[in-house]
């Protein structure tokens, strides 16, 4: 009982990292209909911030070894800027564009900045040691609790919270939602849709930043395509929960983890190595049984 | 006087389709214009590049005299000139009070948007009743309605409708004509609306002008035009009175 | 006859024109470029199997190659030598680990598997509305790939499948282009293929005309891992050697690049953006060596030919999201009806807010 327990938060503390990385997804994807392959580097991009650029192997913290508040602050404008740049000079001419061919220009970000920073930073990991203090467990009576999963899921809830709200109660919040139902209706009235829509890319940014912090923590290693996993998961996450409103992603991320986390408890020991195939194939069923996700979006009007 | 709305000679195209070629027209303040003509024709793309969605080719459109091409559709907005276009367009996914207020954060004032709102709710009572549901919900008469008062929420001067009886039944298109007759009265707004055809319009325009195969074939007052005859000619290319106009019952 | 000709002049053409590239570096007699040119035509069958799904359906597979994978391994346990079988991948069955199958038998089998696995997986997904579908068969290519890492007794695991026969050269590698360029040409001028396409552009519709659309997908689904099966099967008789990596986001990434660059819509697109991807790249390439300047040497970072073609894609997508081929077929007499029109479109007209896909496809199609 208590080892179920155990992997209950095992699960959750897994799951907390893929939602908060499915949350940015999901925000792009519910506003704009994009599904953005890039949201993996620019969490990517968020780590290679924290050092000192070069191509050494070993790396040294630069604005990584600021105060705490410093750090946030400056990771994120630099994220938020490399989101905006990438909606400047690729999604915003696209704007019009079908879903398919956003899907294929995010990948093509994602493709160059990986390959940026591979050519800039060479390809070697590099080990980094930030913020590891926070990389501990806390028992709680005989359980394990991993403090910094318990700070994402903290972080996560909150930013799923706040989002919402603001999606639903504020006027930019509102604007959005009429600009990526219809941009061009939303522009009739006044709408500056344009800036509305790169206010969602510097959110989505935040968010970025906000995994990037939280990841490097507890991986403690810098790569070109560290962030590829991450987004595919959340990919996956945002689908199971329901394409299209954040609470389905976020959901969608906490259950992909317990998908995977109970694999790896409860799979024999020769077929763990599978556990993501394994997790990837419960992923699909579930698809089948509710295609439009978990928590599907409210009804929204399909145009016959 | 200038007038308030002056388009010049406008072309458009979409890639090989010529849409527009040459059209003219003037609106003066407080009028009501109506454009007809049949499908493809090029009145939808006549106001959709006025309000600044589409890009012309060539020609010039001037609101109070000075030029607005080259303008986006929120900077046209924000000079008081609003479009309800073709099929509505309301925001499905947002609630029907969601679809007011968009049009009302253009001006930067809360409460005068708030006071805005009331005052139109009252021209449209069944919006009122819906306030909170989706809009995607309501009926094509309803949406209608939410169309109009939508753009209604930013003040415009001028009034661009797209073929507002589009697909509506005769009660509310009489309804919907209604309040535009309301509103060109009471809130002073100069109105140009499109129509595929209608006795009605005669009666509601002051100003007719028939748009065929993208150049405008006739412009008069409504009051001399009423026989239809001359619409005819100009409507179908040839009128020897055999053919019966085509009105909304 | 001369009907005939017309409706077929595109393959016909495009056979053509690959032809006559082989022929030249042929007589030409330079070994490095044979070997550039082996890869192309591979790649010419991978891409044409990409668009028979993916230009026809209008659904975007990222994990067509993982069927490649699956193709490739499959002749590598065919025709790879028993010894070595025998040693490293002690999981095969008999059959495999003790013998050394011809061509023949090795290809049919880089065919028949990933289409069987196409067929199930097919079941599985392609009832998914277009985004999800493409995320699953994301997920595929993650499948495939974890499993083929992890699975050493049978693959070899992350170190390489070695001692394949290398009998592919570049007129293996076009006869097997040029037959793949005549079955997508086939398919798309079937009635599947116009059934599929109906789809493609308005699903609804294509319902009310009693087109069962994940029928369509199905086939074009299998169809097309058949035919990257087979480019996968080429590959490791090129190669010689073979490892679970190489099939997985990078090959994904360019098989994908040059489909959009040629023109997602056509076959021609297809065959053509293999062939300017591949030009570009190598041009890129040589870059990276360093290009004589007269007396300085000009060298472009590494990977920055990788760079190159991904401001390539994302420039096309933003100035000619057709690509090269504007979605339309190959053609020198009179019009063929066999091309399928656009299918990546930036929207221009009058009306607002233009992608029907924009409102509410979270539902099933």
């Amino acid at each position: 009982m208590i080892q179920f327990v155990q992997n209950l938060i095992d699960a959750l503390a897994l799951g907390s990292i893929y939602a908060l990385t499915a949350l940015g997804i999901g925000l792009l994807f519910g506003i704009l209909r994009l599904i953005n392959f890039a949201h993996g580097d620019m969490i990517t991009i968020g780590a290679y911030a924290l050092i000192v650029p070069s191509a050494d192997v070993t790396a040294r913290l630069l604005i990584g070894s600021w105060t705490p508040a410093a750090v946030i602050i400056a990771i994120s404008m630099i994220v938020v800027v490399a989101a905006l740049i990438t909606d400047a000079a690729v999604f915003r001419p696209l704007r019009t564009a079908s879903s398919p061919t956003l899907m294929i220009s995010s990948f093509a970000v994602s493709y160059i900045i990986q390959n940026g920073i591979l050519i800039f930073y060479g390809a070697r990991p590099k080990a980094v040691d930030f913020w590891s203090g926070a990389n501990v467990q806390v028992y709680i009576g005989e359980l394990r609790v991993p403090l910094l999963q318990l700070i994402t899921l903290v972080v996560t809830l909150v930013l799923m919270v706040v989002l919402t709200l603001f999606l639903r109660r504020t006027p930019y919040g509102v604007q959005m939602r009429a600009a990526a139902e219809d941009f061009r209706m939303a522009q009739y009235l006044g709408v500056r849709a344009n800036v509305v829509i790169g206010l969602a890319f510097a959110i989505s940014g935040i968010l970025a930043a906000a995994v990037s912090m939280l990841y490097i923590t507890q991986s403690g290693s810098l790569t070109h395509q560290m962030g590829v996993p991450l987004a595919l998961f959340a990919f996956v996450a945002v689908v199971v929960g329901g394409m299209g409103n954040l609470t389905g992603a976020v959901v969608g991320g906490f259950t992909l983890g317990l998908i995977v986390t109970m694999l790896q408890a409860y799979l024999p020991s020769d077929l763990r190595a599978f556990r993501d195939a394994f997790a990837f194939v419960v992923v699909i069923l579930v698809l089948l049984i509710r295609p439009a996700g978990l928590l599907p979006a409210r009804t929204t009007i399909e145009r016959v | 006087m200038t007038a308030l709305l002056d388009v010049e000679n406008l072309s458009v195209r979409y890639g090989d389709l010529v849409a527009l070629r040459g059209a003219s027209l003037t609106v003066s303040e407080g009028e009501v214009v109506c454009i007809i003509g049949p499908n493809g024709a090029g009145k939808s793309t006549t106001l959709a590049t006025i309000a600044g969605g589409v890009t012309p080719v060539s020609g010039d459109i001037r609101l109070d005299g000075r030029t607005i091409l080259g303008q986006r559709p929120e900077q046209i907005a924000r000079l008081r000139l609003s479009l309800v276009p073709e099929g509505r367009h309301i925001f499905g996914t947002l609630t029907v009070a969601e679809n007011l207020q968009i049009g009302g954060y253009m001006l930067g004032d809360r409460a005068a948007a708030r006071s805005d709102m009331e005052r139109l709710l009252d021209h449209f009572p069944r919006l009122r009743e819906r306030l909170r549901y989706p809009a995607g919900r309501l009926s094509g008469g309803e949406q209608q309605m939410l169309a109009v008062a939508r753009a209604v929420m930013t003040r415009p001067r001028l009034l661009l409708v797209d073929e507002p009886s589009l697909g509506l039944g005769p009660k509310i298109i009489d309804q919907i004509y209604e309040i535009l007759l309301e509103l060109r009265q009471r809130e002073k707004m100069t109105l140009l609306i499109n129509e595929q055809s209608s006795a009605r319009i005669l009666k509601f325009a002051d100003r007719i002008y028939v748009l065929r195969s993208g150049t405008v074939q006739l412009e008069g007052r409504a009051a001399d035009l009423r026989d239809g005859e001359a619409i005819r000619h100009a409507y179908f290319g040839f009128g020897d009175g055999e053919r019966p106009v085509v009105t909304a019952a | 006859m001369r009907a005939f000709m017309i409706r077929y002049q595109t393959p016909v053409l495009l056979i053509f024109i690959l032809a006559v590239i082989v022929a030249i570096s042929d007589i030409g007699g330079l070994d490095s470029l044979q070997v550039a040119l082996t890869e192309m035509l591979i790649r010419v069958l991978v891409v044409v199997g990409l668009y028979v799904f993916i230009g026809n359906s209008g659904v975007i597979s990222f994990g067509q190659t993982g069927f490649m994978c699956i193709g490739a391994y499959a002749v590598g346990w065919a025709t790879a030598e028993p010894g070595f079988k025998q040693v490293m991948l002690q999981g095969l069955p008999d059959i495999l680990a003790q013998n050394q199958w011809p061509f023949p038998v090795a290809m049919a089998g880089a065919i028949v598997l990933p289409a069987i696995v196409a067929f199930l997986f097919g079941l599985a997904i392609l009832r998914l509305n277009g985004i999800a579908a493409s995320i699953a068969t994301f997920a595929f290519l993650i499948i495939v790939n974890s499993v083929y890492s992890n699975w050493d007794s049978v693959t070899a695991g992350v170190s390489s499948l070695v001692g394949i026969p290398t009998v592919v050269g570049p007129w293996v590698a076009f006869g097997f282009a040029a037959a793949g360029i005549i079955v997508a040409y086939l398919f798309q001028v079937s009635r599947y293929g116009l059934m599929l396409r109906a789809t493609r552009e308005d699903d609804v519709a294509a319902k009310a005309c009693g087109i069962h659309s994940v029928r369509m997908r199905l086939v074009a689904f299998v169809l097309s891992a058949a035919l990257v099966g087979a480019g996968g099967g080429l590959y490791a008789q090129f190669l010689g050697i073979l490892t679970v990596d190489t099939f997985y986001l990078s090959l994904s990434f360019i098989t994908i690049a040059m489909l959009v660059v040629g023109g997602m819509g056509s076959l021609t697109g297809a065959v053509s953006g293999v062939i300017l991807v591949t030009v570009i790249v190598q041009l890129l390439r040589y870059g990276e060596h360093g290009v004589m300047f007269g007396s300085t040497q000009l060298k472009m970072p590494e990977s920055s030919s990788e760079l190159g073609l991904g401001v390539l894609l994302a420039l096309i997508l933003v100035f000619r999201p057709n690509g090269l081929s504007g979605g339309k077929e190959l053609t020198l007499l009179g019009s063929s009806k066999g091309g399928p029109r656009e299918t990546v479109s930036a929207a221009a007209g009058p009306t607002l807010q233009s992608d029907s896909n924009a409102v509410a496809s979270e539902t099933t199609s």
